[in-house]
């Protein structure tokens, strides 16, 4: 599930497999050890979301051990339908056809019917095939009312050079099960009218039949150590989707044309539809180096996929150590991503329908930025507590120079202001 | 992909396989990995905490992966 | 220059590399592996100064850092195995590769360690024994040649250490 209105979502499925492909930390860490998170995620006015994570990782003996993450998050709130906003009321249709919703004048139409939970479970087994080689295969279930998931991956590691080059290639398989409540619609159709039996909470409605995806991951990088306090590492990762692509819950408006009686007012709301295959790939470098007690990381990802998005990541972390084995953590992220090719914010009536068209934000052109500070200590022998609170913004086109009519007096980049606070317990065993 | 976007990537490439070529001067010894051994430097030791940023950021944006996986750390046994 | 020519997406990282793998087997190709390790005790005495090598003792030698988790494990063991032995004619010698001394000397307290120590913080004997990874122990028979290169710790594999000890204490002590 993703925090936000119901979308299929994959989860990262390679990052648990990174965790266990690690060489050497789980071995050197005793028997193994209890790591556990709770995330408080709020967008103001919008989506909340409390998600906790608990992993498990034991070494069942020298050369092999195991891991497990459950991850349950319940989420509720409303989140942008694609719609622009207008002068006047406007009613959507809830995702189930049996009831509606309404959107006062001027307001970025959110959809706020939806509520729902997700239950996710990894397993991991790691083996060393000798001192210097490793290999870990791994699976992945998750559920929520209208999505489920199933997955394995596996991947190996080999180290040169008096272990100081670690090659590493791991690859992953995923398929997804959506169910839209309603059954997935007609892409580009109208959205139907309202039914007449008024507004309601929509948790309970049906899904539909189901809608099939399949994700095949491959990573490959290489791990450096430069000197006694530098670690670099470098990575390629490729992701090839197919399928059911689409959100099933988003729409287009429609509006009517620079010549009409209220140009920019929508005449129509028509479901999106993207292309059924995607390819991602990215490349992804890292530097850390401990200077004089403290650690600093910095990590830039370059992304992009036959969607048309490309997009920037950079990553600074810095340790600051507190006396009594403390630690003061500011996190600072800066992301640019381009839009993609069918990204419209709106359809223009009486023009020739694309082939492609969404108006999710999530493709389209902005900048973000996220602030975070977290503060750790010691508890008890071998255990950790952590707390962070972060602010993560978007900042996007509000109003793009091709917008006439009543577009002209809106935001059309709904944006994002999020703050979330985490705690984190840790334990070794 | 486009021209610019082509030669960041042959330079990123190049750097890598510099760095892989240059092992022989890149590196340490054995015993020489006690701050490598430390927790904090090891890349993988904040497993949790990046598989919730690779959550929250691949919902709400068009990006996703980049993080494989770890390595360095003491090199014991 | 060149008797063939070189393809385009030849790049100089490529021709590093193969300078670096032609003159690495070269370098191996003369100085075979076994020449790297000490064969004899005397090597270790004339470099350790401070500890007393008995001769005809079969001496275990182990390296180990306080930041080794898998050296940290072996302590408990080879004290163990020095109660056991030592009457016998088993020495056990550890070799301390930590950079920091005091790290070392907090270590020692904590498990109250009771094993002879040579301190090597800047790992010139680590050098010349050709260290691969940590911990590493060598055990000398008692006429005074290495039998036994130990690389890691591994707690299922001690058994055939001890094995291997005993049945070079059995060995008749060389006058």
């Amino acid at each position: 599930m993703q925090l936000g209105a119901h979308r299929p979502i994959r989860t990262a499925v390679t990052a648990f497999t990174a965790t266990l492909l690690g060489s050497g930390t789980v071995a050197a860490s005793g028997s193994g050890k209890i790591d556990s998170s709770l995330l408080i995620y709020s967008e103001s006015g919008r989506v909340k979301v409390a998600e906790g994570v608990l992993d498990l990782s034991r070494n069942l003996s020298e050369r092999r051990s195991v891991g497990l993450r459950l991850t349950l998050d319940a989420l509720t709130g409303a989140s942008p339908n694609g719609a622009t906003p207008s002068n006047h009321i406007q009613t959507f249709t809830g995702p189930s056809g049996g009831s509606s919703y309404v959107v006062n004048p001027g307001k970025t139409p959110l959809d706020d019917t939806f509520s729902d939970q997700r239950v996710a479970l990894d397993g991991s087994l790691r083996e060393s095939l000798n001192r210097i080689t490793f290999l870990t295969v791994g699976g992945h279930l998750s559920w929520e009312h209208d999505y489920s998931s199933f997955g394995v991956n596996s991947g190996i590691t080999r180290e040169f050079d008096r272990r100081n080059t670690t090659l590493g290639v791991s690859a992953a398989y995923t398929h997804d099960i959506v169910r839209p409540i309603g059954g997935a619609p007609d892409p580009l159709t109208s959205m139907p009218p309202p039914s007449t039996t008024g507004e309601g909470e929509d948790d309970g409605g049906e899904a539909g039949p189901g809608e099939g995806k399949d994700v095949f991951d491959v990573v490959a990088g290489v791990n450096q150590i430069l000197g006694r306090n530098t670690i670099a590492r470098l990575d390629y990762s490729l992701s090839r989707s197919s399928g059911y692509l689409n959100d099933p819950y988003k729409i287009l408006s429609v509006v009517q044309d620079q010549n009409s009686a209220a140009p920019g007012e929508p005449s129509d709301y028509v479901y999106e539809r993207r292309p059924d295959t995607r390819n991602k790939q990215a490349l992804f470098g890292e530097l850390r180096r401990y200077i004089a007690g403290s650690t600093l990381d910095l990590s830039y990802r370059y992304f992009w996929d036959d969607w048309g998005i490309t997009s920037h990541t950079a990553d600074f972390f810095l340790r600051l150590p507190v006396r009594g084995d403390h630690a003061l953590e500011p996190h600072f992220r800066w992301y640019r991503q381009s839009e993609a090719d069918f990204y419209n914010a709106y359809l223009v009536g009486g023009q020739a329908a694309p082939n492609y068209a969404s108006a999710d934000t999530r493709l389209a052109a902005f900048d973000a930025v996220t602030y975070g500070l977290k503060y750790s200590l010691p508890v008890d022998a071998g255990s950790r507590l952590s707390v962070s609170a972060e602010y993560y913004k978007q900042l996007g086109e509000r109003g793009p120079p091709d917008a006439f009519g009543v577009l002209r007096q809106y935001n059309l980049f709904p944006g994002l202001d999020v703050f979330m606070v985490r705690i984190g317990f840790s334990h070794e065993l | 992909m486009k021209r610019p976007t082509m030669y960041l990537l042959l330079l990123l490439v190049v750097a890598a396989m510099a760095v892989l070529g240059g092992c022989a001067s890149l590196g340490v010894e054995v015993w020489e990995r006690d701050v490598l051994a430390k927790s904090e430097m090891q890349l993988d030791n904040a497993a949790v905490d990046r598989a919730l940023d690779d959550h929250i950021y691949f919902s709400k944006e068009g990006s996703s992966g980049g993080r494989g996986f770890g390595g360095g750390g003491c090199g014991c046994n | 220059m060149l008797l063939f020519s070189v393809p385009s997406w030849v790049t100089r990282g490529h021709l590093r590399f193969l300078i670096f793998t032609l003159v690495t087997l070269a370098a191996a190709s003369l100085s075979p592996r076994a020449a790297t390790t000490p064969g004899a005790i005397a090597v270790l005495d004339s470099l350790t100064g401070d500890s007393t090598i008995v001769r005809g003792n079969v001496v275990y030698v182990d390296f180990w850092a306080s930041w080794c988790v898998p050296c940290r494990r072996s302590f408990p063991w080879m004290m163990e195995l020095l109660s056991k032995y030592q009457d016998q004619g088993l020495q056990i010698v550890t070799i301390n590769l930590d950079r920091d001394r005091a790290a070392a000397r907090k270590f020692l307290d904590d498990t109250h360690a009771s094993l002879p120590i040579v301190y090597d913080p800047a790992g010139k004997l680590a050098k010349l024994y050709d260290l691969q990874v940590m911990p590493t122990s060598f055990v000398y028979g008692r006429d005074g040649t290495l039998r036994s290169r130990q690389e890691g710790f591994n707690p299922e594999e001690t058994g055939s250490l001890e094995s291997l000890v005993r049945s070079l204490l059995k060995e008749k002590p060389t006058k």
